[in-house]
């Protein structure tokens, strides 16, 4: 199924994760973060027929930096960019068909791409609980984390994964 | 002053009744409720909740950050899944 960034006129009223803050999110708040905002961009999987979302996932600009760093990055940097996976879901009528790997295919290679044209270290994806196995099959391992600016919600698991790994998979 | 246009739409019974009893209890023009309770609407609307803002910029602890800049030069041997994944037609 063709993934592409979202669109005004994609239906997004009733798509049902079993999540749902993230169906709310996709109907209510995706396109103006991404519209008027430029917080982030969600890349949906949209039925031919029906126009109807099928599964979706949001990606941001994102860095990630330690408090006390015992080593420094490449370069002597104290952040390192990466692109943030900051959402990803399957309507429950489409979940069990594969979609969920074709999202984070369709994911990693942006990120790849965006490696390339301006810089990006590495995928971090906040993993619920039940999710956490499914990311972690494709390499994606756990972070302990300190903090988090710019939310309040209640963290799930943050997970990364090292672009370099994602270009060594390309073989 | 502002310019004034005429809309149409469909509304249920129930909304109809809420607006006219409304209207009457406070005097309000129903143009003028209508046009205060579609701003309030497409105002709410422009808020993102905090809740759904997307973190920008997260802090590891020190194993985590150790992982993170290693593998930055080392790259780690990528899963079988992950091969599979993101080259399908190779196997």
């Amino acid at each position: 199924m063709p993934i592409r960034s979202l669109e005004r006129s994609d239906a997004r009223e009733g798509f049902s994760c079993g999540e749902p803050s993230l169906d709310l999110f996709l109907e209510r708040y995706a396109w103006q973060n991404q519209a008027r905002y430029r917080l982030g961009v969600t890349y949906v999987a949209v039925d031919d027929a029906t126009r109807r979302v099928t599964g979706y996932f949001t990606l941001a600009a994102a860095s990630i930096a330690c408090d006390e760093p015992s080593v420094r990055p490449p370069g002597g940097y104290a952040e390192v960019p990466c692109i943030r996976i900051a959402r990803l879901a399957v309507d429950q009528r489409a979940q069990g068909m594969g979609l969920g790997s074709e999202l984070v295919h369709a994911a990693l290679a942006i990120a790849l791409a965006e490696s390339e044209r301006v810089g990006c270290a590495g995928v971090i994806v906040d993993a619920l609980p039940e999710a956490v196995g499914f990311y972690e099959r494709f390499e994606f391992s756990p972070m302990g984390v300190v903090a988090v600016t710019g939310a309040k919600r209640p963290r799930p698991t943050l997970t990364w994964l090292g672009i370099g790994t994602v270009r060594r998979a390309m073989g | 002053m502002a310019d004034y246009v005429q809309i149409s739409a469909q509304i249920s019974e129930a909304t109809r009744s809420r607006l006219d009893q409304y209207a009457r209890e406070t005097g309000l023009k129903k143009g003028r409720l209508i046009e205060d309770a579609i701003q309030a609407h497409l105002d709410a609307l422009d808020e993102v909740p905090v809740e759904y803002l997307i973190p920008h910029r997260v802090v590891v602890d020190t194993e985590s950050w150790e992982r993170i800049v290693a593998e930055m030069d080392r790259p780690v041997e990528p899963t079988l899944a992950l091969r599979r994944l993101m080259r399908p037609d190779a196997d």
